[in-house]
């Protein structure tokens, strides 16, 4: 379970996130909804403490993220898979490369990354692209490129910072599909998204953001 | 094994991909190379032609003109046995008469009827005692000794020669710290462009959970292999520069460095300057 009590964290006096409290269980496929400059970035950032949290908890199966040292934050983060917008893939890599990174990170040997990477690549409708450069792929293939590497070693949540900004509606329902699929497997899933026709068909839960501030969950 | 090959493959890659300030920082480690190694040419030499000289170096040491023969030469042989003394010639009266007609180019008993000359001796240096400080102390001994009238050496000659050498060797060593000082400088600040240019991609690496040493390893590979650019192109230099020298100077007798010596150590410095300089900007950046 993720669970934000009181959490302040800010870029300026007037921007960030303000005294946010909420939780989402485990499993749980969550949208973050809102216009852009809400605090759905900032909350994924507090969570995975790639800024620094001015106020309040956050704690995830009982740790108390905000606590955490820096030389623990590799080992944490190893836990989270991560999407994002511009999915910041490496450039000079190819598909295959980049998906397997979080495994070479964690020092897998050469078979065991072979394995997953292929499994996930199949499971995200990436196969026989493995070896292309992931800047010559579309805007749809290289959210999936990202995706395939959140999922890849299979991380108890997954945050994923507006993935479907950029893409056409069918693309985004598909990646919507993917990390439901996901969810249904047991990982934690918090989307965010200012693309609100998109996900009321689904009938899921969402957190709605303003000014950094709660407005509805 | 994969990881290796991984990091290896990354460095490379961020190599060619910024050929440019590569190529500068490679430039920069060249040119301080070879002045490394032109300065460290010029000292070998300038040593070896010092030492050449100091093989000259001597002690005359002149006996009581009431010494006899045989105490003379216990005298000598007491002398022999200082700390410092290599070996030595027993001078006696003929001898001495010899020396003193080379240097005046007359005869002693002509002019004066009688020999006068004093038995003495000449004595080498051992190598590590032949500086100006040493060889005095060993006269000082050799004086208190019975029996000896005076014992000396060229004194200022060796002074002046020591000080020249230790002050080349100051300066060397300054203007070296210098050069190795700012090349590290510039070598680094050129890798930080690079840095800087992926940016970005170090932070995906960061929330994906790398350690700074996983992020810092290619950098530093990167470095080593800017070094050993660098020494490759201030080898080719030096190789070209060293023919040159052969041709210029002929049979003049030169101290040449071992090639193997001075391909190693252009290979060693150069891997330990791109390590330095990198290691300092990306430790820098991720502070």
């Amino acid at each position: 379970m993720i669970r934000f009590e009181n959490v302040t964290a800010r870029y300026t006096q007037e921007t960030g996130i303000f005294d946010l409290s909420f939780a989402v269980a485990k499993g749980e496929l969550v949208f973050l909804m809102g216009p852009t400059g809400a605090g759905k970035s900032t909350v994924l950032r507090a969570i995975i403490r790639d800024i620094p949290i001015e106020k309040g908890i956050i704690t995830i199966d009982k740790t108390d993220v905000t606590k955490l040292k820096q030389r623990k934050l590799p080992s944490y983060r190893r836990n989270i898979g991560m999407i994002f917008q511009d999915f910041k893939l490496i450039k000079g890599m190819t598909v295959y490369e980049n998906i397997s990174l979080p495994l070479r990170i964690v020092g897998l040997s050469k078979k065991m990354i072979k394995d997953r990477v292929t499994k996930v690549i199949e499971l995200v409708g990436l196969k026989g692209k493995e070896n292309s450069l992931s800047m010559r792929l579309s805007g749809g293939e290289q959210q999936r490129v990202s995706i395939a590497r959140a999922l890849v070693t299979e991380p108890d949540i997954i945050l994923a910072d507006e993935p479907t900004g950029n893409l056409d509606p069918i693309v985004s329902d598909d990646i919507i599909d993917i990390l439901q699929s996901t969810a249904d497997k047991g990982t934690t899933v918090i989307m965010s998204t200012h693309n609100y026709p998109l996900i009321r068909p689904r009938k899921k839960r969402f957190i709605e953001l303003n000014d950094g501030r709660l407005i509805h969950q | 094994m994969s990881r290796i090959i991984f990091f290896l493959t990354e460095s490379i890659r961020a190599l060619s991909r910024a050929r440019i300030p590569a190529l500068i920082s490679s430039i920069t480690i060249a040119i301080t190379l070879l002045i490394f190694s032109m300065a460290y040419y010029a000292y070998v030499n300038l040593i070896g032609y010092s030492h050449e000289f100091k093989k000259q170096y001597r002690i005359e040491v002149f006996f009581n003109p009431d010494v006899e023969y045989r105490q003379g030469l216990e005298l000598f042989n007491k002398i022999l046995l200082i700390d410092g003394i290599e070996q030595g010639d027993f001078v006696d009266k003929e001898d001495a008469a010899a020396i003193f007609k080379k240097i005046f180019n007359k005869d002693v008993i002509e002019i004066i009827g009688d020999n006068p000359l004093p038995f003495g001796g000449r004595f080498e240096i051992d190598e590590g005692f032949r500086s100006a400080s040493t060889m005095n102390s060993i006269v000082n001994e050799i004086k208190v000794i019975n029996g000896v009238d005076d014992a000396l050496f060229s004194t200022g000659l060796i002074m002046r020669l020591d000080r020249l050498v230790s002050n080349i060797l100051g300066v060397g060593i300054l203007i070296g710290i210098g050069i190795f000082v700012i090349s590290i400088i510039l070598v680094s600040n050129t890798i930080r462009l690079i840095i800087h240019a992926k940016q970005d991609d170090i932070h995906t690496f960061t929330l994906l959970g790398a350690t700074k040493l996983f992020i810092k390893i290619p950098f530093l590979l990167e470095g080593i292999l800017q070094g050993l650019i660098g020494s490759g192109i201030s080898l080719l230099i030096l190789i070209f520069l060293r023919s040159l020298l052969f041709y210029i100077l002929g049979s003049y007798r030169m101290i040449i460095i071992e090639p193997v010596m001075l391909i190693s150590g252009n290979i060693v410095a150069g891997c330990l300057l791109g390590l330095f300089a990198s290691h300092r900007s990306i430790s820098k950046y991720l502070k």
